[in-house]
């Protein structure tokens, strides 16, 4: 079965262009996101540290407001390894 | 890659630029890219149209969405206000647009870059039927949050502006109450996208998204928990099912988070795991549907799978079927 996306024409040298630029002006706004992201760690151990608190007391959300108390022994620990802290994908 | 992690953009720090596409109309229309399928050229625009814009009928080769943030366009008798969404088909002739006084939008190009042939009719493959036009904020009822289950918290609410049928991708907006909270980290299989109108959400990983805060996400990053302490009103997106995996590991990456989301199936959908994973079965394109016997060839389902054969110098799939 056939689309009308099937029949878009060639792009032209001015289309190529402009796609050209913004996908070099989406990777430099990428990277500044990253790094800025990788800006927020000290605050988000505290974040992290706040949630986990949270999760032993409160509960942790398991399915819209139905909460389970989390126990000491299943909080997760820090992985060792060079991903860890990475929220930019 | 298709379109990268832009996590979070805060777009109103951003100057806009004239819109300079072959075949637009560039006097008095302005854009600043969102996100951008580097692949497909398929992206999200924020646009300015100034007063006195005018645009004659005519047609894209892409799916479009629309959603009217502030001012007011007016499509052929149709006077779109803020909170306005359509969903314009490939092929579509959309009828002339005049902006009395200018107005903003998010713009939404499905599958390829902005393309625009002036036309009085619709493309004869056009699929007409699956044209959208409802004011999201005045002709659409709130639904609670639990659409989805697992479900949000109480104080999230959505208001379903499109569903495709095939790949259960929607567009929704979507609104959290003051004070609210949600303690999980979620996940999900689609790609997620969103944008701010007003207001602002916290979330563990990216700290505060203000008005004007936007994000592409693709699948399977930890995003939450989740608190908005004044409330916010969203635009949001999902390019196929939103399903809802929760968890409370803060270091889980993607591919950890998509071995989870395969067990479950492994657990929950044995005999379907078993016969995907077997021989012969794995086919990229997916198996026949006796109720959907072309689903192969519908865009959005070739674009969820990274099957495009759009010209294009980045990289190329061409594949045949059998």
């Amino acid at each position: 079965m056939r689309y009308v996306q099937d029949e878009k024409p060639e792009r032209t040298a001015e289309v190529k262009a402009w796609l050209d630029e913004e996908i070099a002006t989406q990777q430099v706004r990428y990277e500044t996101i990253a790094t800025e992201m990788e800006g927020l760690q000290d605050k988000r151990n505290g974040w992290i540290a706040r949630f986990l608190e949270i999760i032993q007391n409160k509960g942790f959300n398991v399915n819209g407001d139905l909460r389970r108390q989390i126990t000491p022994e299943e909080i997760p620990e820090r992985p060792d390894r060079p991903d860890a802290d990475k929220v930019v994908w | 890659m298709a379109r990268p992690h832009i996590e979070p953009f805060v777009e109103l720090n951003e100057d806009y630029k004239n819109f300079t596409l072959p075949g637009f109309t560039p006097l008095g229309s302005h854009f600043k890219v969102l996100s951008l399928d580097t692949d497909v050229g398929s992206c999200t625009l924020k646009m300015r149209f100034d007063g006195g814009y005018s645009r004659k009928p005519g047609l894209s080769y892409s799916d479009i969405e629309i959603f009217v943030l502030n001012g007011a366009m007016k499509v052929g008798g149709e006077l779109c206000v803020e909170g306005h969404y359509l969903f314009v088909p490939a092929g579509y002739a959309l009828d002339a647009i005049e902006v009395p006084q200018g107005c903003e939008m998010l713009v939404m190009y499905n599958d390829s870059e902005p393309s625009f042939m002036e036309s009085d009719t619709h493309h004869p493959l056009c699929l007409k039927e699956g044209f959208v036009t409802v004011n999201g904020y005045e002709d659409a009822p709130w639904a609670p949050g639990n659409l989805v289950n697992p479900s949000v918290a109480a104080g999230c609410l959505i208001k379903v502006l499109r569903y495709d049928v095939l790949t259960e991708a929607i567009s929704f907006l979507y609104c959290m109450t003051p004070q609210f909270m949600q303690d999980n980290i979620s996940y999900h299989d689609c790609a997620e996208e969103s944008y701010h109108i007003w207001g602002s959400s916290w979330m563990m990983q990216f700290g505060e998204l203000p008005t004007g805060g936007y994000f592409w996400r693709p699948p399977y990053i930890n995003h939450g928990s989740f608190r908005s302490k004044l409330g916010t009103i969203a635009f949001g997106r999902t390019d196929s099912k939103l399903h809802n995996y929760f968890h409370f590991n803060p270091w889980s990456n993607p591919d950890e988070n998509k071995l989870r989301a395969a067990a479950q199936m492994y657990r929950q959908r044995p005999q379907l795991y078993q016969w995907a994973l077997s021989d012969g079965h794995n086919h990229p394109h997916g198996p026949s549907d006796f109720e959907n016997p072309h689903y192969h060839d519908d865009p959005q389902v070739k674009h969820i799978h990274g099957h495009h054969d759009h010209p294009h110098d980045h990289h190329h799939h061409n594949h045949d079927h059998d």
